[in-house]
């Protein structure tokens, strides 16, 4: 599977070897980063320094309104930063071509929108933009490269649906999969279970995993769900008040100070035999 | 298994090939050629040289006609009448023909100019009449027949700039972190008022009565006395424009999605919605260019092949092609006969009969406007 999507890309350098090396080899990065919206001066997000690993699975985590969306925007090339840089492969994010940059990173948001009749397959197939010129058809590897979309995301039994037919949960499966059509080496995923009943959100966080293990998709998922954050990912960042708090392995960050400095809630942590999480009440004011 | 994958994969490939071809649309081309045949009929038979049906019928598919190298000479280049055309031949294919030929492109262009409208805006009330856009095409229309008479060969082009100034217009002022439609239809409404009284200001400028006389009739939208002449002038436009069209349908289908997720598929939206909005602007000036302010088939046509072929781009154009002009052909039929001898300009027929349609949306729908 891993084959097929060099077969798109030659300069990608996607290979297992280098996912060993994962301490030195950064896929995207930032620097010197400030956000603000066009509307406004006030800059919501302000970060010196944000790397993250390739091949590994980054979550984001943090209150609401700490600028964590804001800031998957940003690395997505949606939002253009007030000042500094993000930088895929070494290159900034603007000195991409549209469409070669969407070969390579694609990002999934909070809420899509679609046409209500359209089926899921014609949906995910929109997800092969990028590699399709102007006047061109549907060639052979976009079709293959659909099935395999389908299939990863596990919607396979709803092909024909219309979009309008389905659930929440199965709308954000299909979504997935259009992006995952795009076979990119990066995948950024806004909240992708946080509307979700407990077996949606199951299905999704596995889909990420086969996607990470499979494939050696990097991927940086914002999450609302710290136990969920930890259980799942290799690395965290924590923002709070659009600034990253903390950083580093899950085991490290979560503890109980973490949590009442950056969620503002008293909470016992355990550790053994996995790490759970127990919210007693909102931290005091001082 | 591979076999099983093969199937699968040539299943998908014949429907992105061909599932396009859908039952319904079939049904909305043939149902519109039938309403087309009969409207054609009509408008060739009946008149001050009375013809039968049958009359009519041979008249138009008189092989010695249609297989004439000089008569296409005489109606596409503008070359002298042939010697040996008949009396019924010079009714058929000279005064009314043309007439329907006129109507058809009028049409389809500004059925598809609107389905691209209302794709940019994501607003199903967006056509080049809301959105000022005929109007905007209608005043330099104005001034180059009241005026610049010898610019008149290229009339589409001029009309499209003063088309295009108009949507430019319209979408700064709806523009408020993006552009709503309750917000685009507004500023639509507000330029065409202003266009429109700058139009009906040029009449004061005018001493030639007949100037005027032919000014109001264009204003009310009319195919009254349209000839070949009008058919070279908006055919080239069109074939241009339309073709553009079809061939931009994926691009509008993906800017259904949100320009957002266009953007995560890497699609230089404003690039997109700038290159196929000078299409609908260029689609609506050949068909203002030749009729005249016809409104509301741009945005009724779009909203009924939509309800019957769905949301999907390249069946929605394709339906347009061909529901537009039966629309439009039809209405000019009854706008010609329907009160003989008094020719009703179509734009009328299609205003009484419009209105109440944009109203009927209005009520139907719970989130007015957003596809």
């Amino acid at each position: 599977m891993a084959q097929s999507i060099d077969d798109h890309d030659t300069d990608a350098v996607n290979s297992p070897e280098t996912t060993e090396d994962s301490e030195t080899d950064i896929v995207v990065s930032a620097e010197d980063l400030s956000l603000a919206y066009p509307s406004s001066d006030d800059i919501v997000v302000a970060c010196d320094d944000l790397r993250i690993p390739r091949g590994q699975i980054t979550a984001l985590i943090g209150p609401n309104g700490s600028g964590k969306s804001t800031l998957l925007k940003a690395l997505s090339n949606h939002l253009q930063p007030h000042s500094g840089t993000v930088s895929l492969e070494g290159r900034t994010v603007q000195e991409y071509d549209r469409k070669e940059f969407a070969r390579k990173l694609s990002r999934l948001s909070q809420e899509n929108d679609s046409p209500g009749d359209i089926t899921v397959e014609d949906l995910v197939l929109h997800g092969r933009y990028p590699y399709r010129g102007f006047f061109d058809g549907v060639s052979e590897e976009d079709e293959d490269a659909v099935e395999r979309a389908i299939e990863l995301a596990g919607v396979e039994h709803l092909r024909e649906s219309s979009v309008q037919d389905l659930s929440g949960g199965q709308k954000q499966l299909v979504w997935t999969a259009v992006v995952l059509a795009q076979e990119t080496d990066v995948l950024l995923l806004d909240e992708p279970t946080t509307f979700l009943d407990l077996k949606h959100q199951l299905q999704v966080m596995e889909t990420i995993h086969r996607l990470n293990e499979q494939r050696a998709i990097t991927i940086v998922v914002v999450l609302h769900d710290i136990e969920q954050a930890a259980h799942n990912a290799d690395h965290l960042f924590a923002l709070k008040d659009g600034a990253i708090e903390a950083r580093g392995e899950p085991a490290d960050v979560v503890t109980e100070g973490f949590l009442k400095d950056i969620f503002e809630i008293e909470a016992d942590v355990q550790s053994e035999p996995s790490l759970r999480i127990h919210p007693q009440r909102p931290a005091q004011d001082e | 298994m591979s076999s099983g994958f093969k199937t699968t994969s040539q299943r998908i490939a014949d429907r992105f090939t061909f599932g396009w071809i859908t039952p319904s649309l079939i049904s909305v081309v043939l149902g519109s050629l039938v309403v087309l045949l009969c409207a054609t009929l009509a408008q060739v038979s009946f008149g001050a040289y009375q013809l039968t049906l049958a009359e009519a019928w041979h008249g138009i598919f008189d092989p010695d006609v249609i297989f004439s190298l000089e008569a296409w000479g005489t109606f596409l280049l503008g070359h002298p009448l042939p010697k040996w055309f008949s009396r019924t031949t010079l009714v058929v294919w000279n005064i009314r023909f043309p007439r329907i030929i006129v109507g058809l492109l009028v049409g389809s262009n500004l059925a598809v100019s609107g389905a691209i409208f209302q794709a940019v805006t994501r607003n199903e009330l967006a056509s080049p009449y809301i959105l000022g856009v005929s109007q905007g095409a209608g005043l330099v229309i104005m001034l180059i027949v009241m005026f610049f008479a010898s610019l008149q060969p290229i009339l589409p082009i001029l009309a499209a700039i003063g088309g295009a100034i108009a949507f430019l217009l319209v979408y700064a002022i709806a523009w408020d972190n993006g552009a709503n439609p309750i917000r685009l239809v507004l500023a639509g409404v507000i330029v065409g008022t202003v266009f429109g009284s700058v139009q009906r200001g040029l009449f004061f400028f005018v001493d030639d009565l007949g100037t005027i006389m032919a000014a109001r009739t264009w204003m009310a939208g009319s195919l009254l006395g349209t000839d070949w002449a009008q058919v070279r002038i908006a055919l080239p436009f069109s074939i241009i424009s339309l073709t553009l069209a079809l061939a931009v349908s994926r691009q509008l289908n993906v800017l259904l999605l949100g320009e957002e997720t266009a953007k995560t598929l890497g699609m230089s939206v404003e690039k997109i919605r700038f290159g196929v909005s000078a299409i609908a602007v260029l689609c609506a000036s050949a068909a203002v260019a030749v009729a005249g302010l016809v409104g509301f088939v741009g945005l009724i046509v779009p909203h009924m092949v939509r309800t019957i072929v769905g949301s999907d781009y390249k069946q929605l154009l394709v339906g347009c092609l061909f529901l537009g002009p039966a629309i439009l052909v039809g209405a000019d039929v009854a706008a010609r006969l329907a009160l003989s001898p008094i020719q009703l300009p179509v734009g009328v027929i299609m205003g009484i009969f419009g209105g109440p349609y944009f109203l009927y949306l209005m009520r139907k729908k719970s989130n007015l406007g957003e596809i």
